[in-house]
Parts: structure tokens; C-alpha cells; sequence
């Protein structure tokens, strides 16, 4: 059957550039839909020779929302090639850092990327549909989720030197004690942060209500989940296992994160400079999975905070297993902003946090290094190889976004094929549905720059070809 | 008075660090002041906009491509000024600061000249430019102080 193809060119309010073809069969049908990024950077490259102890440094410029997962994935993987177990008072400094940064890249996820659609509506004019409306629409959750994000930032500029890029991590442990003075600042801030995750939580379960169709049909599907799991069964985002489950909540696999590569494997495309990732044992596409908030709530069996257990047991009702609509990803990422929340809390009553030593030195002791955690939107792996001088001479990076490319692609096929599914002649989708595909893809706040470990802002492109592959008509976005 | 003065820039784009490295000479124009706050930003982000509460003036600093000549002009809240990507401009964190924050206070934006943005760290402008350029500004500052 002929084909013709629509491209959305630029999507708007995602981190990176990327585009989203739609082809259509000769009956104008939405035939198959396919999300491109359309950048490169390629820091595993241009790393080849550098010393193992630059590592975390350079991989924090991987990207500006989540620098702090790369510099712990990073400081991780020089821990091994160290062959050293950091102090505990390290591994706090470390973890409370990466709350903070989770919670911060949610909130701009939440509050500044898509509550537009979620407070304004998917078919609210363009112009309207951008953080600067809620300024006239909802002022106070506007001004709460600034804040919020600004604490997060705070709380890493207090342990890092600065909220971006922060350098402080490195093989071993980290530079210098945490000072005590800093609790007080932290624990003033966590009143009022927990009580505006709980305001933006009652604002959005109601409003999920009025969201059904998006919520059945903007990917919607089963597939397998992946994220790192505690032998508590508590949620966990610095150290554990890697567990895989289905989305019948069967756990297909426990394995450690430094045999990632046994497990997972990614696979190119010719159409985008982003990688898809799978699980081996089912290859590709079968072994799909998908990370970050939704996969984490679905394979912990509790939060193991207090206000968390009560949102995860309230979100656990909206499935009879693992929820698998990707509209949630939104309420799952506020849960989590919540149970940041109590995590920093807790972290800052731990004595240990403040403690001495903060770094346990040592050389090379091995040739190749693994670290992993969980970054905002989902697990993130790097691995090193290194030569006897420590320099590296392989450095592989597996993201998060990379691991739900394929996820994204079905969630904007089936979107495409849901909301749009024609166009006719000499015409266009409709802005609504435009912003709905591009919706669809913000569901898993995809950081294009870090999954091609590329830089860029993130418009969206949208064209649409014929059955002759010949290009139809085109929509670009500005970086709205 | 109280004045922020937020100095805007890459450090790794060459003359992009004009600003920060400006700023960074007017320090001593500081004393005139009941309380001056230095801020270097990378880029402006809504946060900042939390950050102008309390203060009765903000002075952004900026590099820029397009002045051949350091300019100092007032700059106003307009939300409709840009769309939020990774940044947003002076007006727009106004906007939020004004509407969210509370601040009502005036604001300039300094345009630094600047013509080299190329990825790389090496000093910004000569000596002498920055020197010019922070000269204009710590002199905007004992202005404002009296």
C-alpha cells in the first residue's frame, strides 16, 4: 500500500530537538508515526584518552536538568576502578543530592512543561499554552512549583558549590564534609515544599478525570518495566539491583547493575541520532521496556515514606498490575516529588550526613568501572574501560530516555492514530492534536540532549509525507 | 537601597563570560549600597524571578553580539516577551517576579559588546574592554546609590 508521511517539526517543551514523521496510506489514514532527535554530541567519543578522574566533571556537562546522575553514575564507576566502597557519610551527601536533583527536574517537568496542558487544556490556543499563562490562570501553583524547583536547586547548590554542574562527586567519595549549619536552611524549606507537592497532587487527580481519552489512548500499552529495586522492595534510586518486571508484574530478571551489558543492549536507527535499548533476552522491539517515575512505582512494592505509601496505594488502584497508560507518568512524577520531599527530610536528621571522612583513596585497581542510580526520568548506566595509565579508552552511557525511545514511538503512533488518524488533502492536523502528539512524547520528559548526549532546546517539527514518500506539508514550533 | 546585579553567561563560551567577568570589577562599587548581591547566572530560569524578592533593583548584565558599545537601558515586565525553553529573558523573569514574588522594583539590562561565542574558555574581552565595560557600570551604580 502507498504511504504519505506528516512530520511534526519542532516538538515543543521537551529538552533537545526532535521531529515526528506521520505517514499516511492512500486513504489519508495515519499509517505509521516515528519520533526523531534530530541532534548529536557524543561524549562517549571525545571521552576516549581522558583520565578515569575527570570523568564526573565532564559527564556532568552531559546535560543541565540532571547533571547530578551523571556525575553519580560517573563517581560510581570510579569507585570500582578504584575498587573502593565510599564512606557513609559520602554515600549521604551523595543521595540527598540526587533527591534534591529528582526533585527539581520534576518540577520543571510538572510545573513548567506540561501543567500548560494539563491546568489550560490540550486544544487551548497556542500562544496561551506556556508556563507564562498560568501567571493569569493559577498564580499561587505557578509560583509554588518555582519554588519548589528552586529548592531543589538550593539543596545542590549547598552540597555542590552551585546548582548546575556541580563537581563536588568523584571517585572514592566526595570533596568535603557537609556543614551542619546548612540543615537549618534545608529543614525551613520542607513545610511549605511538601505542602505544595500535595496541593499540585489534589489539583491533578481530579483533573485526570477529565483527561480519559488522552489517559486510554496516549500510549497506553503493555510493556516491560525496568528500574533499580531495593531488597527491601522500597523505592530506591542510588544503589540495589536491576529488576525487569512485565506488565503482568511478573519479574523477569534481578541483575546486578555492573552486568547491565549482559542484560540490555541498544539498537540504531537510520531516522535518529537517539539509540533504542531492550532487554537481550526478548530483542528488539519484544524486549521494549520503559524507566523513570511510572516503572519505579510500578516495580517497588512501597515508597517506604509515610505520604508517599499512601499516593502509591491510591495510585496502585488505578490498575490490577502495573499501570501501564503513560499519561501517569505525570501523577507518578509528583508522588515521587513528594517522596523526595520526605527523603531530604529524613536525610537531614541522619548525623552521618554531616560526618568525616567523605573520601576513601585509592589507585587504579581495576580495568573496567560500572556505576548506575536512578536519574529523574529513569536508570541511567555508565561504564568505563581504562588502560594501565587510567586513561579511558571506551566509555559507554546508557540513558534513560534512550531506554524509552521505543515507548515514545508507540506512544506517538498511537496518538497520531487516535486523535489525528487523517488529513485530508491540502489540509492539517488540528493544533489540538498537534499538541497532543507532542503531549505524548512529554509524558516521559525525554532529555534528548542527555540520550544522544547531545545539547540543544527542544522545538518540535511535524511533517507529513505521500504514499510516494514525497513531503505533504510541514508545521514548525518554536520553543514554546 | 538593595540591588541585585545578575551577571548572565556561559563560562565555556568565550565572550559569553564578558559579563561575569565585568561584574566582577564593579565589586568595589558595591560599598555605596545598603546591600548589593552578585548573582552569576548561566542562563535565566523562573527561579531566578523567586530570587528578586527583597530587593529594590536588579541590573542584568549580558553579552551581546549586537552592541558595539556597552548600553545601559531600563527593561519592564512583559510576560509575552518569550516562550519558556531553557531560558527566558530580563522581562520575562520580571514578569514572574512581579506577578509571583513580589518585586516591583526597577530594572536595567547592561549590554556588554561581545563577538566571540565559540565553544572554549579563554579570557573574555581584552583587559581593556572589560575594564571600560565595568568602569560604565560601577558608575550606573554610584548613580543609583545616590
Amino acid at each position: 500500500m502507498l504511504t504519505r508521511t506528516v512530520v511534526v517539526d519542532r516538538v515543543t517543551r521537551i529538552e533537545g530537538h526532535a521531529k515526528i514523521s506521520l505517514s499516511l496510506n492512500e486513504a489519508r489514514e495515519i499509517e505509521s508515526a516515528t519520533f526523531h532527535v534530530t541532534e548529536f554530541r557524543g561524549f562517549e567519543k571525545f571521552c576516549e584518552r581522558r583520565p578515569y578522574g575527570e570523568m564526573p566533571a565532564i559527564m556532568s556537562r552531559v546535560c543541565g536538568i540532571c547533571p547530578i546522575s551523571h556525575i553519580l553514575a560517573s563517581s560510581k564507576a570510579g569507585d570500582m576502578l578504584l575498587g573502593v566502597h565510599p564512606p557513609p557519610a559520602a554515600v549521604k551527601q551523595r543521595r540527598l543530592a540526587n533527591y534534591a536533583q529528582i526533585l527539581q527536574s520534576h518540577a520543571l517537568s510538572f510545573f513548567h512543561l506540561s501543567s500548560p496542558d494539563l491546568l489550560l487544556g490540550m486544544d487551548a490556543p497556542a500562544p496561551k499554552r506556556n508556563l507564562f499563562a498560568l501567571l493569569e490562570a493559577e498564580p499561587d501553583l505557578l509560583r509554588r512549583g518555582i519554588r519548589l524547583r528552586q529548592f531543589g536547586q538550593r539543596v545542590i547548590e549547598l552540597l555542590g558549590g552551585k546548582r548546575i554542574h556541580p563537581s563536588w562527586s568523584g571517585p572514592g567519595g566526595v570533596d568535603s564534609r557537609f556543614p551542619h549549619a546548612h540543615r537549618e536552611e534545608i529543614l525551613a524549606w520542607i513545610p511549605e515544599a511538601l505542602e505544595s507537592v500535595s496541593i499540585a497532587l489534589q489539583r491533578l487527580k481530579p483533573l485526570l478525570d477529565s483527561f480519559r481519552p488522552e489517559i486510554e489512548n496516549m500510549g497506553n500499552f503493555p510493556s516491560l518495566f525496568l528500574a533499580t529495586a531495593s531488597d527491601s522492595g522500597e523505592l530506591e534510586y542510588y544503589d540495589g539491583k536491576i529488576r525487569i518486571m512485565n506488565s503482568a508484574g511478573e519479574v523477569l530478571a534481578d541483575f546486578l547493575p555492573e552486568r547491565y551489558f549482559d542484560h540490555l543492549a541498544e539498537t540504531a536507527s537510520s531516522d535518529s541520532y537517539m539509540k533504542a535499548a531492550y532487554y537481550r533476552p526478548l530483542g528488539y522491539p519484544d524486549g521494549c521496556y520503559r524507566v523513570g517515575p511510572l516503572a519505579r512505582l510500578n516495580i517497588a512494592r512501597s515508597a517506604g515514606t509515610p505520604r508517599a505509601d499512601r499516593e502509591l496505594a491510591e495510585f496502585r488502584q488505578r490498575a490490577r498490575g502495573p499501570v501501564c497508560e503513560s499519561f501517569l507518568y505525570h501523577l507518578a512524577r509528583v508522588i515521587e516529588m513528594l517522596h523526595m520531599i520526605e527523603r531530604i527530610e529524613q536525610s537531614i536528621d541522619d548525623p552521618e550526613l554531616f560526618g568525616e571522612p567523605v573520601c576513601a583513596h585509592a589507585s587504579l585497581n581495576a580495568r573496567e568501572g560500572v556505576g548506575s542510580c536512578e536519574a529523574p526520568r529513569g536508570t541511567l548506566f555508565h561504564r568505563y574501560k581504562v588502560d594501565e595509565n587510567g586513561l579511558l579508552t571506551k566509555a559507554d552511557l546508557l540513558i534513560a530516555t534512550s531506554q524509552n525511545n521505543r515507548a515514545i514511538n508507540m506512544a506517538v503512533e498511537q496518538t497520531a492514530r487516535h486523535f489525528i488518524r487523517s488529513i485530508p488533502a491540502g489540509g492539517a492536523p488540528a493544533d489540538g492534536d498537534l499538541n497532543r502528539l507532542e503531549a505524548a512524547v512529554r509524558c516521559y520528559d525525554p532529555c534528548l540532549s542527555c540520550s544522544t548526549h547531545a545539547l540543544g532546546r527542544m522545538p518540535l517539527t511535524v511533517e507529513w509525507f505521500g504514499p510516494d514518500g514525497k513531503l505533504l506539508g510541514s508545521l514548525a514550533r518554536g520553543a514554546a | 537601597m538593595k540591588l541585585l546585579v545578575i551577571s548572565i553567561g556561559s563560562r565555556l563560551r568565550g565572550h559569553d563570560a564578558v559579563a561575569h567577568e565585568t561584574v566582577a570589577a564593579c565589586h568595589p562599587a558595591a560599598a555605596d549600597f545598603e546591600r548589593v548581591d552578585f548573582l552569576e547566572a548561566h542562563q535565566l530560569t523562573p527561579e531566578i524571578a523567586a530570587g528578586l524578592s527583597g530587593f529594590d533593583a536588579v541590573l542584568f548584565v549580558d553579552a551581546d553580539a549586537g552592541a558595539s558599545r556597552v548600553i545601559i537601558e531600563r527593561v519592564s515586565a512583559d510576560p509575552n516577551a518569550g516562550q519558556f525553553s531553557h531560558s527566558i529573558p530580563p522581562s520575562s523573569v520580571l514578569a514572574l517576579a512581579g506577578a509571583l514574588f513580589g518585586f516591583h522594583g526597577q530594572a536595567w539590562l547592561c549590554r556588554v559588546p561581545a563577538s566571540d561565542f565559540a565553544f572554549g574558555a579563554p579570557a573574555a574581552n581584552s583587559a581593556d574592554d572589560i575594564k571600560h565595560a565595568a568602569r560604565r557600570i560601577a558608575s550606573f551604580m554610584r548613580k543609583l546609590a545616590s
